[in-house]
């Protein structure tokens, strides 16, 4: 096994630890393992199967199940910007297309891994339109500006 | 004017549990301790409150069904996934009075002998979560939780963070999501009441519904019917985005005119429509904007409050570019158990997209009020069986000769 695979099993014993070892945790524990390696590494399925008994294919069910979790790489930090129907009105296309161009594909993490931005739905920000989360905080109403210190690491 | 009551604390600048005491804060559940359980709960029925969540469902015969199970192990929990477009009450609520939420949560878990409570807070509302959580302490470290438990124990509270699934606001599918499973609905019956959480008897409440039940028993039964209709009593929170001056979330009592709330929000007098009650809602015309805003008042125009989301459109929109959208979201969030719905919200959203578009053939209207027909029979949870009620009204409304501009 490679020497990392191991470090990443060791870490996630210890937030099983922390959080809860029965089922019911699952969510909270993938939260914790989604923010320490933006994504749920294998190795981290493997450790969940061993720790709570849960199949990696449940694990995997789960993780894809929701927007938060991904079981490839994301960003360190993602900005999440909202194209339901307020932010719609409020330019949500153009900073979409913006985004693409300061920092790339959409879902695909920066070079340096720093950053990725995705599409998602209503944040309920909607009195701030156009509303986006990075790294999981309100950034409403997002700018261009704003959008290219993202891209430029600067935010 | 309205006097605000649910958001009467808003605009103070500490939320701290020694404030919010001082402010007569706790009185509600010190009442509920004097009075007990069947009391309680008699009070609560007796209020007319129903819930705030979407369904409008009696709260006192939910918490009466739980008190008097036969089983000892029962659940509260506390629905704050609020992902419904549009909607951003709850998480207003929240940041105002985080303490006047958890006293409610209190006395649900006092009236009906909860083992545990559980407060499921959206992924994405971190700073709600976070409030809830820093209130729960306080109060556990006030002593205010002791003794709330069968057997005298102290109630634990658990603040649960949600993985960013619109469909997890439905309350078996929240259920799953807690117990560690992916969020699809289950059929009911059985209801929460008799097997919800770890299928054990559970009431779970919406966040605006359990932040009336602090003044409902420090000031009576009769309280909310000072506000509203006779069959809607109370007050309701609004949240109003779009083409409006000022967005916000706005308290009024039921049965005001929805042109009120409009000018609450300075809203100007070009709009072209509202859509009301969020995606599941309705779209309302001008004509109708005299409507009062109650659940009785609604239904008389065809059309619903829902969580009580308004997003208004001026002259400009494009209404089948915001049917578009509404055909993405339910595309994206429908869980895929069922096929009509996995299938239908997609078709459903091609055909939109083709409307939007230019580009839709004959017939696509009616394709789509056909789909939206087979995807309401036919699938088990109200994600499928409202994802074609906002766009049908749109198109009904446009064979009323409402869309000529
Ligand atoms: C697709 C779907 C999404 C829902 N989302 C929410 C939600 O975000 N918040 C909420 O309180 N209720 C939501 N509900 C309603 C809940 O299932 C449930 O009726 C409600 O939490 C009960 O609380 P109440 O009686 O206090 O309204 C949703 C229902 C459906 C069908
Ligand atoms: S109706 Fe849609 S969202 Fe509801 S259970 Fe079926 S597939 Fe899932
Ligand atoms: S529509 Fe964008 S935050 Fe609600």
């Amino acid at each position: 096994m490679p020497e990392d695979d191991r470090a990443v099993r060791e870490r996630v014993r210890r937030l099983i630890d922390e959080t809860g070892r029965e089922r019911t945790q699952l969510l909270e524990v993938l939260h914790k393992v989604q923010a320490e390696y933006s994504h749920v590494p294998r190795a981290a399925a493997e450790a969940i199967e061993q720790e709570m008994n849960v199949p990696i294919a449940d694990t995997y069910g789960v993780v894809t199940f929701y927007d938060l979790l991904s079981d490839k790489p994301v960003g360190r930090r993602v900005l999440r910007i909202c194209e339901d129907v307020t932010c719609s009105l409020h330019g949500a296309a153009e900073l979409a297309a913006r985004a693409e161009r300061a920092i790339g594909p959409e879902g695909e993490p920066s070079p340096d891994g720093a950053v990725s931005w995705t599409r998602c739905a209503c944040l309920g920000l909607c009195d701030k339109a156009p509303a986006a989360l990075f790294a999981e905080e309100p950034l409403a109403p997002l700018s261009e500006t704003a959008i290219a210190k993202v891209g430029e690491g600067h935010a | 004017m309205h006097e605000p009551v649910l958001l009467r604390r808003q605009g103070h600048p500490d939320a701290t549990l020694e404030a919010y005491v001082a402010d007569g804060g706790l009185k509600g559940f010190a009442r509920t301790r004097e009075i007990g359980q069947a009391a309680t709960v008699a009070v609560v029925t007796e209020s007319g409150l129903v819930g705030r969540g979407g369904a409008g469902f009696p709260t006192g015969r939910k918490w009466e069904s739980v008190r008097t199970a036969a089983e000892s192990e029962r659940y509260f929990v506390l629905n704050a996934d609020e992902s419904e477009p549009g909607t951003f009450k709850d998480r207003v609520m929240i940041e105002t009075d985080p303490y006047m939420v958890l006293e409610g949560v209190l006395i649900a878990c006092y009236a009906i002998a909860a083992t545990r409570a559980y407060i499921y807070v959206r992924g994405e509302y971190r700073g709600a979560a976070r409030l809830l959580a820093a209130a729960a302490t306080q109060l556990a470290a006030a002593g205010h939780l002791d003794g709330i438990a069968p057997g005298g124990r102290p109630l634990a509270i658990e603040v649960r963070h949600g993985g960013g699934a619109y469909i997890c606001g439905e309350e078996t599918a929240l259920f799953r999501s807690i117990e560690g499973y992916r969020g699809e609905p289950m059929s009911k019956p059985p209801f929460p009441t008799v097997a919800g959480l770890f299928r054990k008897p559970t009431v779970i409440n919406n966040v605006e519904t359990i932040a009336n039940i602090p003044d409902i028993l420090s000031r009576g039964a009769g309280w909310l019917q000072r506000y509203g209709t006779d069959r809607s009593p109370g007050v309701k929170l609004f949240s109003v985005s779009g083409h409006v001056g000022r967005p916000g979330v706005y308290e009024l009592p039921f049965g005001a005119p929805l042109q009120e709330l409009l000018d609450l929000a300075q809203a100007g007098r070009d709009l072209r429509a509202l859509l009301l009650g969020g995606a599941a809602g309705t779209f309302v015309f001008p004509g109708d904007f005299d409507m009062p805003l109650s659940y009785e008042g609604a239904q008389s125009r065809a059309a619903t409050l829902g969580s009580g989301a308004l997003i208004a459109f001026d002259q400009g929109t494009d209404l089948w570019r915001v049917a578009e959208r509404l055909g993405n979201f339910f595309a994206h969030e429908s869980c895929g158990q069922c096929v009509p719905c996995r299938i239908g919200t997609r078709r459903q959203h091609e055909m939109l997209a083709a409307l939007a578009d230019g580009s839709g053939g004959d017939g696509e209207r009616e394709r789509i009020a056909t789909l939206g027909q087979v995807m309401t029979d036919a699938s088990i949870c109200g994600l499928g069986q409202t994802a074609s009620t906002a766009v049908r009204s749109l198109i009904d409304a446009e064979s009323r000769g409402l869309l000529a501009v």
